[in-house]
């Protein structure tokens, strides 16, 4: 290959791909070569291709005789290390280069004009090909891992999907743990994450679009929804707000989420992510829709509401009457994590006369050697926790946990013992922070952010401005909307019957439907009446 | 949408004239309540799709019309600015006695300001949780505090004669008419067909709520004290003590005080601003919310000197004033239409 370049060195495509090429360089003028159509002549094409992957070393260039007709001149193009190196050889060159087709008449003869349709036809081993005409079908072919195949006098190109890379194996999902349920998560490779979707859900009506975004990073972006579940306006929306997106490029999800967030300027995120793929078939099944992104096991699932924060997968995969607690416990638990600190320190600084007397006391002695106000001692607690929390996500595996659960501890015991912060603080932050680990990662970062916010306010105006900014925190709450659908519902607008799913886990046979706004299209999820009944009472 | 404002008040003037009959005088008003509605409702739909505001220069001719919009617009911030201050000054006096009371109506104001930045919508929803949560909150309250209730406390019935139950049934009747709010409301509605049975729904649940007040600070604490006590809900809530345990819940009608106002006068706030907004021909009243919000923060920090004071306006002044604009005028401009014959075609 190296010899073949050397000899071919002095060899320029035409002029105007050439310039093309040039002001692409420069920034100026971006892959205008694209839409240019091949030549006849392989010489030509392949001077074009150098030049426009020049200085791209992992591109193989192989040229080779085709057994058939060795006029004719053939040559494969495909990046070393994305393309499967023993199926390009066994089944594209070996059988190109040295088999006759068994089946083939003697008389058979193949002449220069038919060599193309032949090779595709009756030459290839490969199970999925497809032909492009255009250099800019080629380049992003042979970027995206497949292997093109040029032959002398035709000016088209075959493409053959002989794609083969490393990638890192199905694991259990990172962010979101169950004891029951399946513990398959989403990789990196985009094929492999639709191929797990379609595993779950068997139907030709999940429609998996692909389209790609980033100028520079070419990113594929899958769009999935179940066709007849979903609203199709949603889909449009979806397809709309992506195809706005100019950007050079997206590495993960959460660019594509903040360039279609209906709330740019809202602390809540209104797009969901998951790693979980029985969630996303959920979601899926639930009438939403859900963008997969290449390069990334994060899913967006839109519409999202905010009653997903307390929603696991496994409360549909457990008994309900314990999993119907559990929620009710995550409500408690998402409630005392927003108000706990801010109300301790309202209670400390302005209203002791609500504590009973004998808890205000006991406060009190604890306080009693503290030299910080309450807010003080709080917050300083708080943002060791909040710093123990961060140094233990960024620190090398092996000795996160350890060091993050040791340093809590000797903290906290620490600064009790030195008299810097009561043990009741303590109490209350640790809680605070424990309870946030009770929802999804991602949810509760908005509100980590605000639970700073509370515990000042309340520090400076009591309960009365505790009360008034979590008014404005459900305000604003209220006005928020996911592509549509308002974000508090199904609690706002108030939806009664479907609390069933919210405020606690109604058993399988009496979640018939799906929630409303999403699923007005096909709303029944199943037959009524599956409640299962003794034998006798069946009709 | 539904329509609710939910009054709950400090049923003590009330109390101080009908005595131990208070809660009879919450009914008569409740009539006179679905009256003042009626006529509105009618009004309104005259002029479908159109506000107040809209159809006043209308039926009373370009100037006349905008100067009577003017004195409404002028009602509602008015209205916004009572609110504000009487939940302002319940909580500097019971909560935080050293906290000025500038700094409370700021909390108010921003609040309003925003929740009316947000949108009718918005506010509706807020209401949907709001509401649920009032009505358990109070109910709850109520059932706690029965170990202390003496019936005996509101015998005898029917004893304090006609003009007292008269005088005292002038303020919540003043205060039902801020239904006077729905002839800008209705136009926003979803159901345009349920609006008298809405509006009779919302009265009615308001009524509901204030017995639940009323009755139980009358059956805690008899007439004589009800009337005393400045807060008297607040006062019998303090009452409460189950077991040692369940005690000091003073919290829970502030929590109920709060966001009802809030609703209530965000949706004033919400009506002076549209109500501007439309007098001046803006296609859009965000412009106006700040303007608006310090006037109301001012008014709120200027009208009255004291509590005391601005109970007096209330129990005094506020029921005649209040009810030329909520029933006399509409009453009036009810008149003039049918008269007319202008409106629906």
């Amino acid at each position: 290959m190296f010899d073949f370049f050397k000899s071919k060195k002095g060899l320029l495509p035409d002029i105007q791909i050439q310039e093309a090429v040039r002001l692409e360089n420069q920034g100026v003028k971006e892959q205008s070569w694209r839409s240019r159509k091949l030549k006849t002549s392989l010489k030509e094409n392949l001077t074009t291709l150098h030049f426009i992957l020049a200085d791209c070393h992992d591109v193989v260039f192989r040229e080779f005789d085709f057994a058939q007709l060795p006029d004719i001149r053939l040559a494969l193009i495909y990046v070393d290390g994305l393309a499967d190196k023993i199926q390009v050889s066994n089944f594209i060159m070996r059988s190109l280069s040295l088999e006759v087709p068994p089946a083939l008449p003697k008389e058979y003869k193949i002449t220069k004009a038919q060599a193309f349709d032949f090779i595709r036809n009756r030459g290839l081993c490969i199970h999925q090909i497809g032909e492009t005409d255009t250099l800019g079908g080629i380049i992003d072919a042979v970027m995206s891992g497949d292997t093109v195949l040029l032959v002398d006098g035709h000016a088209k190109a075959i493409i053959n999907s002989a794609r083969g890379w490393e990638a890192r194996s199905i694991e259990d999902s990172k962010t979101e743990a169950v004891v029951r349920g399946p513990r398959e998560s989403f990789v990196e490779t985009l094929r492999t994450n639709t191929s797990l979707l379609r595993r779950r859900i068997k139907n030709p009506a999940l429609k998996i679009e692909i389209r790609s975004i980033g100028k520079i990073t070419r990113t594929d972006v899958a769009i999935t929804y179940i066709k007849g579940v979903v609203y199709p306006d949603l889909v449009a929306e979806v397809k709309e707000r992506l195809s706005r997106i100019e950007i050079d490029a997206v590495l993960e999800s959460g660019y594509l989420e903040e360039l279609i967030d209906d709330n740019p300027l809202s602390p809540f995120c209104t797009i969901n992510h998951t790693d979980r793929v029985d969630k996303v078939a959920a979601m899926l099944l639930e009438g939403r829709v859900a963008i997969l992104t290449d390069g990334t096991p994060y899913v967006l699932t839109v519409p999202t509401l905010f009653s997903e924060i307390i929603q696991s997968p496994e409360d549909y995969y457990q008994r309900y009457f314990f999993y119907s607690l559990i929620r009710l416990i995550r409500i408690v638990t998402l409630i005392i994590f927003l108000i706990a600190p801010a109300s301790y320190v309202a209670l400390l600084t302005f209203h002791q006369e609500m504590l009973p007397t004998a808890l205000l006391l006991s406060i009190a002695g604890q306080r009693e050697a503290v030299p910080f106000p309450a807010l003080v001692e709080v917050l300083i607690m708080d943002l060791t926790f909040e710093i123990l929390r961060e140094a233990g996500i960024r620190m090398p595996q092996p000795i996160g946990q350890a060091v993050s659960i040791v340093g809590a501890i000797v903290i906290g015991e620490a600064s009790v013992r030195a008299g810097l912060v009561a043990p009741a603080t303590v109490i209350v932050v640790a809680l605070t922070g424990i309870a946030s680990f009770t929802f999804c990662y991602s949810g509760t970062l908005p509100l980590r952010l605000i639970k700073f916010l509370l515990t000042m306010i309340a520090a400076f105006t009591g309960l009365i401005g505790l009360i008034c900014s979590l008014i404005i925190l459900i305000t604003h709450l209220a006005s928020l909307r996911s592509f549509g659908i308002p974000f508090l519902y199904p609690v706002m607008p108030l939806s009664p019957a479907e609390l069933k799913d919210v405020v606690v886990r109604a058993p399988r046979w009496a979640l018939l439907t799906r929630p409303h706004l999403l699923g007005k299209e096909n709303l029944h999820r199943m037959k009524a009446g599956l409640k299962p009944k003794p034998p006798g009472k069946r009709k | 949408m539904i329509y609710a404002t939910l009054i709950l008040f400090i049923p003590q003037n009330t109390v101080a004239y009908a005595k131990q009959d208070a809660w009879l005088s919450f009914l008569i008003a409740f009539a006179g309540g679905v009256l003042i509605s009626l006529v509105v409702i009618n009004l309104s739909l005259c002029f479908p799709g159109q506000t107040l505001f809209e159809y006043l220069p209308l039926i009373l001719g370009r100037w006349p019309g905008k100067i009577i919009g003017f004195f409404y617009v002028w009602l509602f911030i008015h209205f916004c600015t009572l609110v504000d201050r009487e939940y302002c000054s319940t909580v500097v006096a019971a909560f935080m006695p050293e906290t000025p009371l500038v700094v409370f109506l700021i909390h108010g104001t921003i609040m309003f300001a925003y929740i009316t930045y947000c949108g009718l919508e918005v506010l509706a929803r807020i209401n949907q949780l709001f509401l649920p949560l009032n009505v358990s909150l109070l109910t709850i309250l109520f059932v706690l505090a029965t170990p202390e209730m003496k019936v005996v406390n509101i015998l005898p019935v029917f004893d304090t004669g006609l003009l007292p139950l008269a005088k005292s049934t002038l303020t919540p009747l003043s205060w039902f008419g801020e239904i006077i709010t729905l002839a800008v409301v209705i136009p926003y509605l979803a159901e345009q067909k349920n609006v008298y049975r809405l509006t009779i729904k919302a009265l009615f649940f308001v009524l509901v709520l204030i017995e639940i007040a009323t009755l139980g600070v009358l059956l805690v604490f008899g007439p004589t004290l009800t009337s005393s006590y400045l807060f008297p809900v607040l006062s019998g809530v303090k009452m409460i003590n189950i077991a040692n345990f369940i005690e000091r819940l003073e919290i829970f009608p502030l929590i109920v005080w709060i966001t009802s106002g809030t609703v209530k006068a965000t949706l004033f706030f919400w009506a002076a601003a549209l109500g501007s907004a439309q007098l001046f021909g803006l296609k859009d009243y965000r412009p106006l919310i700040l303007p608006l919000a310090v006037i109301v923060t001012a008014l709120g920090y200027l009208l009255h000197p004291s509590i005391i004071d601005l109970i007096n306006f209330l129990t005094q002044a506020f029921p005649f004033y209040a009810l030329t604009f909520e029933f006399i005028i509409p009453l009036l401009l009810l008149m003039v239409v049918l008269i007319k014959g202008s409106g629906k075609k």
